[in-house]
Parts: structure tokens; sequence; C-alpha cells
């Protein structure tokens, strides 16, 4: 890998940069992180007509070499050798979009001013013609000074050209900067008025652009239409995670009872057989029959992003973000959080404002993410009966629907509370750039799905997988000795840590099984469940297994206000290692997600016995 | 100007502001109450006026004395931010920063 030529694909956000990595390297790509810090690096490999191998980095969008986010600080300190995370690119394939050259030239004068070989792929002249442009590459060519390729990324046109302009341009030897005279990036005006110079230069004919853009706009953004619509396409988004998942978590569930249920019949009684059972396959499927939802919802993110819509939702939810201290930028994060707040805290590297930042990356983990469901599922279809009321509502999803609202509010109410004290700072303003509406690429979402769904199984595989074995193990050794009274589970390792944690949790509510299983729930929420199933598989001397009896056995063990309370619980808890890793990395240090784990665990512990202490005085 | 081009323009306009104002009367019309769809140039920036990352922020996203803007959307009750076309790109802006920009409208076409 590191003998190819280096290249780096750079631009404004919005020049359609992803979209032109895609088509230049396929699927053979991979999606990694930078040393230190969390912003994505996707790299691939890109084969020259020649036979040539090309090394192609899609850097962050960035509108200029002076960083105001994370983000942008790679891009600025890719192109110019700093920071360590990339030797110096042989190439430097600018990306504008052909349509705002006023605006995206002024960085790729910025770009050529580094003195690395440069090729601009002048990108999206399709929509440029639609927009009413005609545009001349050989002056834009002529002004700048370097190759300029005209290329349509998403429908594959000019890929040859820029494939042979990149194996023209990146054959000589190091390359290297040119000495910086300090004139280079000091003046953004300036280099805004010759890029719009160039830019008038290489316009040939204008008429008026087609506006169907501000006629979607005038219902997207209306002051009544507009959070309708919204409201509207969130409301389907969240039917379609439940209602779409119903069918793929069945295949799920039913392939893995197949294999434990070859596993028991393939091999004989034992500890062995015991830990793939109980432990392994139990731990892995609990989790796996999450992947559908996680999917559909980064489907639905990952689709809305694309087309253009996310932005207008920001733009949208500006007013009711800036009454607790933030910004429309917020809600971009806040909702992927609901499909997992690992991607939700990467997404807030776009945030420029710090404090902004960093109160949305401690709240994210209030927003209900997917690996609550299958407790808040598995609880709620024990205690809460299926009944309707008001006549059209089921109690159990009204009861669903509380818990996400909880984690709503409570995130409300948590940054109103931090933008006052922690992270308090002057209101940080809203400005961003709002991209065309565009029909997402089926390849482009396919990818970015795939994307995810490795990394979740990666983490299923690992983290999850590693959790459940401890806990099997804690949890059946020692084993009583023969004749004992003392239950298998109570004689255990696990079972004596949590006898510890139950004098700190029982005043809330909780009971034996429940301290049991928040120990190995830290690793993660869904755990939960898996632990509590495998602390009765273990505890169960008759074998008789499934969620059919664990319903039975919550609904024996646990009374309505322990159940409750647990819920409550779960709104606030940071029980999730992955979240507390990530935020450890965006903020550089264990500070913040010490703060995070402690603010959470309280208000969890607060509301939790809150819950419980009411409903034992209602009389539940 | 065409008094209705979007789906509902006519509520949206009717704010406080007068929708047809001439330069020759209203010499400090700014971004944040230049009427909808009305077609203006930057006259002024008051960089004072802004926090140095968003005057940075600002002028990285195009604004500058001489470039078209028009004002299209205002969100949720005229409290919200705006949308504005600046060149060929659309921003969002909260209120605040719009104040600080200074227009001057372009001559309104023949009807």
């Amino acid at each position: 890998m590191s003998g190819f030529p280096l290249v780096v694909l750079v631009g404004n956000p919005n020049a359609g940069k992803s979209a032109l990595f895609n088509a230049l390297t396929g699927a053979r790509q991979k999606v990694g992180n930078y040393p230190g810090v969390t912003v994505e690096r996707h790299a691939g490999r890109l084969v020259l007509d020649d036979g040539r191998p090309i090394e192609l980095v899609d850097l962050p969008g960035a509108y200029s070499l002076e960083p105001s986010s994370p983000d942008e600080r790679v891009t600025r300190d890719v192109v110019t050798g700093a920071g360590g995370f990339e030797r110096l690119p042989d190439l430097l394939v600018v990306v504008v979009d052909a349509a705002n050259l006023d605006n995206h030239l002024r960085f790729t004068l910025q770009l050529i001013a580094l003195g690395l070989p440069v090729v601009v792929a002048l990108n999206m002249v399709d929509l440029a013609a639609r927009d009413g442009l005609t545009l001349d590459p050989a002056v834009l060519e002529q002004a700048l000074g370097v190759p300029v390729i005209p290329t349509v990324a998403v429908r594959k046109r000019g890929l040859d050209e820029l494939r042979a302009a990149i194996g023209a341009a990146a054959v000589a030897g190091p390359t290297r900067l040119r000495p910086s005279d300090g004139s280079v990036q000091d003046d953004i005006v300036t280099l805004q008025r010759r890029a719009r110079g160039i830019a008038a230069a290489a316009t040939l004919s204008e008429t008026p652009a087609r506006r169907w853009a501000h006629a979607v706009d005038s219902v997207a953004l209306h002051p009544v239409s507009g959070p309708l619509l919204l409201l509207a396409l969130l409301f389907v988004m969240f039917q379609a995670v439940f209602a779409w998942s119903e069918a793929p978590i069945a295949w799920i569930e039913a392939g893995f009872a197949a294999i434990e249920a070859w596993v028991r019949a393939a091999m004989p009684d034992g500890v062995i057989r015991s830990l793939l059972t109980d432990g392994v396959i139990a731990g892995v499927g609990a989790v796996l029959v999450f992947l559908p939802q996680i999917l559909i919802l980064f489907l639905f993110i990952l689709v809305l992003e694309a087309t253009g819509y996310m932005v207008r939702a920001a733009f949208l939810m500006d007013r009711l973000m800036s009454h607790v201290g933030l910004s429309g930028r917020a809600f971009i994060p806040l909702l992927s959080s609901f499909a997992c707040a690992v991607p939700g805290i990467m997404a807030t590297r776009t945030i420029d404002d710090e404090k902004d930042r960093l109160t949305t990356i401690l709240i994210a983990p209030l927003m209900t993410c997917s690996a609550r469901l299958p407790v808040y599922t598995i609880i709620i279809g024990a205690f809460i009966p299926a009944r309707t009321v008001a006549g059209f509502m089921g109690l159990q999803g009204l009861v669903l629907l509380g818990l996400y609202v909880m984690g709503i509010v409570g995130a409300f109410v948590a940054a109103l509370v931090l933008r006052r004290t922690v992270t308090k700072g002057a209101s940080s303003g809203f400005m961003m750039e709002m991209p065309k509406y565009q029909l997402p690429r089926l390849r482009d979402v396919g990818l970015g799905l795939w994307q995810r769904a490795l990394i979740f199984l990666k983490r299923a595989g690992t983290i999850i997988a590693l959790t459940t074995v401890i806990l099997w193990a804690l949890l059946s050794f020692p084993k009583p000795p023969e004749g004992s009274r003392v239950s298998p589970v109570d004689y255990s390792i696990a079972g004596r840590i949590a006898g510890g944690l139950e004098v700190l949790v029982k005043p809330i509510g909780f009971n034996r099984d429940i301290s049991l299983a928040l120990i190995p729930a830290m690793a993660a929420r869904e755990v939960a469940v898996a632990a509590i199933g495998t602390v009765y598989a273990i505890d169960d001397t008759e074998g008789s297994k499934g969620q059919a009896t664990m319903i039975d056995r919550l609904r024996h063990r646990w009374s309505l206000p322990t159940a409750l309370a647990f819920l409550m619980w779960f709104v606030f808890a940071p029980q999730c290692i992955s979240t507390i890793a990530v935020t450890r990395r965006e903020t550089n240090g264990w500070r913040w997600p010490l703060f995070m784990i402690g603010y959470l665990f309280t208000a969890a512990y607060v509301m939790a016995g809150l819950t419980y202490w009411l409903a034992v005085a209602l009389g539940l | 100007m065409t008094p209705r081009r979007g789906l509902f323009a006519r509520r949206i306009d009717n704010g406080s502001q007068p929708r047809y104002l001439s330069p020759v009367f209203a010499p400090d019309l700014n971004l944040e109450s230049l009427p909808r769809r009305r077609q203006a140039h930057v006259a002024r920036i008051d960089w004072t006026q802004l926090a140095a990352p968003e005057a940075r922020r600002l002028r990285e996203l195009g604004f500058d004395e001489g470039v078209g803007v028009e004002v299209l959307h205002r969100s949720v009750l005229g409290r919200g931010p705006i949308a504005c076309r600046i060149g060929r790109m659309t921003v969002a802006l909260r209120r605040a920063v719009a104040a600080a920009i200074h227009v001057s409208v372009d001559a309104l076409p023949a009807e």
C-alpha cells in the first residue's frame, strides 16, 4: 500500500467527492479512522489503464485550509503533510461543483498555491447544465494552470479522462510543498474575488436557474408545512424501524435457534457445550437481532442525507434547539443517535463550535438507541398488558413512546443545564450551506449501509461475544458443592458481586437479577437481556428455555414498580462501553466521558428511584 | 415583485416589513429585513457585530460586497433562521448574523 502513489480527493462540502470516490474505486475501499481522531478515513485502490495501482483517499470536505472543525483539520493536515496521518500526497484531485464555481474555485486556488501537482475534476456538469450554465473547461484550465476534467460522478462520465489525467500527473518522484511566503492563505476575500473573476470568465452562458428546488423548499421549509413534513417523515421512519424489521428478526432468531439445537444435539453435555450455547450463541444471537432495526434506521438517515433534506431538517429544528443553547446542526447527530450513539457522536465532528459539540456529545446517549429496544420490548411485553386505551392506542406502544419522549425531554433538560454550567459560553451560531436536492444513488446508500453493518457486526462479534462469555464464566463458577441448597447463581462469583451491588440498588427497587444483569450491561445495554436469560438458564435445573419462559419468570420474580424503575433506569444509564470509548476519543481525554458517566448514572438512579417510589405509593 | 411564487408566499411576506421598498427610502436595509424573493446585493458587512469564527465562515461561504443575495425562506414564525441565496449557493443563517449584512436592493425588472 505504501509504495503506490498517494492521490487524495479534496474539495468543498457538497462537491460530490464521495460519489466520485465511489465511482473510481467501487467497493474496493477501506473505511477506518485517522489515528487519534474519529474522522473516518476512506481509502481505496484505483488501477490506472496502464495497470499502475494508485492509493486513493477521500478527504473530508472543507471550505478552506483554515480548519474550524476536526474534520477540516484532517483535510488541512493531510494536504500540507502535517499531523503525520499520511505521507505528503503525490497528487491532489480537487473536486469542484460546476454549478458553484464562485465558491469552490477559492479553495481550489488555495490548494493550487500549495505547490503539489493538481488535477481539477469539474464535477456535476450535468446539474450545472440543468441550472442553465454552460462552462468552458479550457478557460478554466488556462486560468488555473492545471488540467480540468469535466465529470459526472454519479453517471460515471469523464472517469476515463480523469484516470488518464491522474496517470499523467502522478508520475513524478517525491513531491514537496512550495515554500510558504505567507501570502498563500492570508486573505479569503482576495482569493474569493479572484475565484469569482475566473468563474465569470469560464461561464459561456447563464440563463436563470430552474427553480424547482425552490418550489420544493417552499413546502419543506415553510413555517407550517415544513415542520409537519418533518414530523411525518420521522413518524414513517420509526414505524418502518418496527414494521419492516419483524420478518428479518424472526429469521435471525430462527437461525440461531437452529444453530443452538444443532450444537446441543452434536455435543455431549458439559462445560464446553454450556459455554457455546448459553454463552456465545445466546449472547451473539441476542445482539444480532437488532441488525435489521439499525440498518433500517440508517437507511432512512443515509437517504435523507443523500437527498439534501437533512440540512433542511436542521434548519427547521434550529429555533427549537436554540432554546436549550444548541443549534440546528446538533439535530443530525442526535437523530443518528436513535440508531446508535457511536455514529451519532462521531457525526458531531461537523459542529464547529466547541461548546456546542461537547454538549451534543454529552446528551447523545439519551436518545433511545436501538440497543435499548430489546430491553424495553421484553420488559414491556412482560408487565404492560396488551390492551388499547382511548379506543385506538395500544398501551404497550404508548409506554414505549413514553420512554422515547422521556429520553428526548431528558436530553433537552440536560442540554439546558449543561449550557448554563459546565459548557457555558456564548450562544453558538447556525450557519450552514444547504446542498442541492439530489436523487440518492442506490450504490452510495448501499455502500454506506454495508459499512454500518460491518461496524456493528464487528462490535457484536468482539465486545459483546466476549462479555457474554466472561459473564457466563462468572456465573458458572465456582459450582456449589453437591447437595448444597444455595442456587448455582448465588454461589458463583457474579452472584457474590451482585450481592454487594444489590445493597446499593435495593432502595430503587432493584432485585438480585437486575444487579446481576447490570454488571455485564456496562459493556452494552442489550446484554442485560442476554444476561437475565443466562442467569435463568444457569439457575434453571429443569432445563426449560426460551423467551416465553423468560417472560413467565420475570412476572414471577419482579414487581410492577421494579419493572418500571428498570425501564426508567435504561432511559438514562450510560451503559455502553463503545459510547464511552468514542467520547474519550472525541474529547481527547477521560474528563468528559467520566463526567458523562457520572451525570447519567446519577440521573438514572434518581429517576428510577422516583419511578419506583411513586409506583409503590400509587399501589401498582 | 410578483406577489406569489411559493405555495404560501403571501402569508410569510406579511411581516412587519413593507414589501415594496426602494433603495432610496431604505438606505439601511439588511438581509434580515429584506423582503423575501427580492433580488439585492451585499452593500456592506458589519464585521464588528460578528464573532471571529462566524465572520470567517461567512467569508468562506462567499459573502462579500457586491455579491448578489436574496432571501428564500424564513423559518418558524419569523424568528428562526433564514435561508438565503448567495451567488449560486443556498445558505442558512441566524437572524443576528443576517442583520449584520447590509444590502441594497436591485432595481425591479419592468413588469
